[in-house]
């Protein structure tokens, strides 16, 4: 067998492309996405965590000017744009995890298009109204 | 070539989908506890200060953060370790990416727990 890494390019390229395999592409790409998404979203806590500590300790007005500089930047547009993106990845990875285990417990490759249509329908009709509510809230 | 694979696949595959399920409801439950609020329609919950600190003074969203944080890591780095698995062939990477895995999960997993309890 040849070593792949010389060949990954080819390898990439001669994958046959059909829905169960976009699906599996963005399966990964959006947990990948998702890893790095919870590290940042710890760090936020942390700053609300850190911000109730101040508090608690009295120093009532520099807790409020953390907690405010962090609610600030929860509400900035290029934010909330971001949101929309881990939103998608979320819906994407729940539903398509969810065909991955109908495939593999209830012998769901029978109904292999059915439930790539599914998955999408699924993802788009929640996506698409709820990526607009967030988009509307910026204006 | 004997011997046993020196990683049991198949439970790591039960694990993923194990904690697939789990983290879907941690996930409903975080995101209608704190992200949501559907009084006069769907739209953001507004943070406040006090209710933050309310619910880091509650032993049960303690626990349950612990839960969803530990279960969410293990999850998201068990599918980091099968993407390594798929495509890093050299054995001295693998080390490196498994080890450096560990010490991201670890740490975050720390993170998170001194965040919760401190």
């Amino acid at each position: 067998m040849k070593p792949s890494v010389s060949t990954r390019n080819g390898m990439l390229w001669s994958y046959k492309w059909h829905l169960s395999m976009v699906n599996w592409l963005f399966h990964r790409i959006s947990g990948l996405a998702l890893i790095f998404y919870l590290t940042a979203h710890v760090f936020v806590v942390r700053g609300f965590k850190n911000a109730v500590l101040m508090r608690d300790a009295g120093q009532t007005e520099a807790a409020m000017q953390k907690f405010g500089s962090l609610a600030g930047a929860l509400e900035n547009p290029v934010f909330i744009i971001a949101e929309i993106f881990v939103l998608a990845a979320v819906l994407f990875h729940v539903f398509n995890g969810i065909r991955v285990m109908f495939v593999d417990f209830f012998n769901g490759a029978r109904y292999e298009k059915a439930l790539n249509i599914t998955l999408w329908v699924a993802f788009l009709a929640i996506l698409i109204p709820s990526g607009l509510l967030m988009l509307i809230s910026i204006f | 070539m004997t011997g046993r694979a020196k990683r049991s696949y198949t439970f790591w595959w039960f694990f993923q989908r194990f904690t697939g399920v789990v983290l879907v409801v941690t996930l409903l439950v975080h995101m209608f506890g704190q992200h949501f609020s559907l009084e006069s329609g769907p739209h953001r919950s507004h943070l406040s200060l006090d209710g933050i600190a309310a619910r880091f003074e509650n032993p049960w969203w303690m626990l349950f953060y612990l839960v969803f944080l530990f279960t969410g890591l293990v999850h998201g780095f068990n599918g980091v370790y099968n993407v390594v698995d798929d495509y890093i062939r050299s054995p001295g990477w693998r080390m490196i990416c498994t080890w450096g895995i560990w010490f991201t999960g670890i740490v975050l997993f720390f993170w998170g727990t001194m965040t919760v309890f401190a």
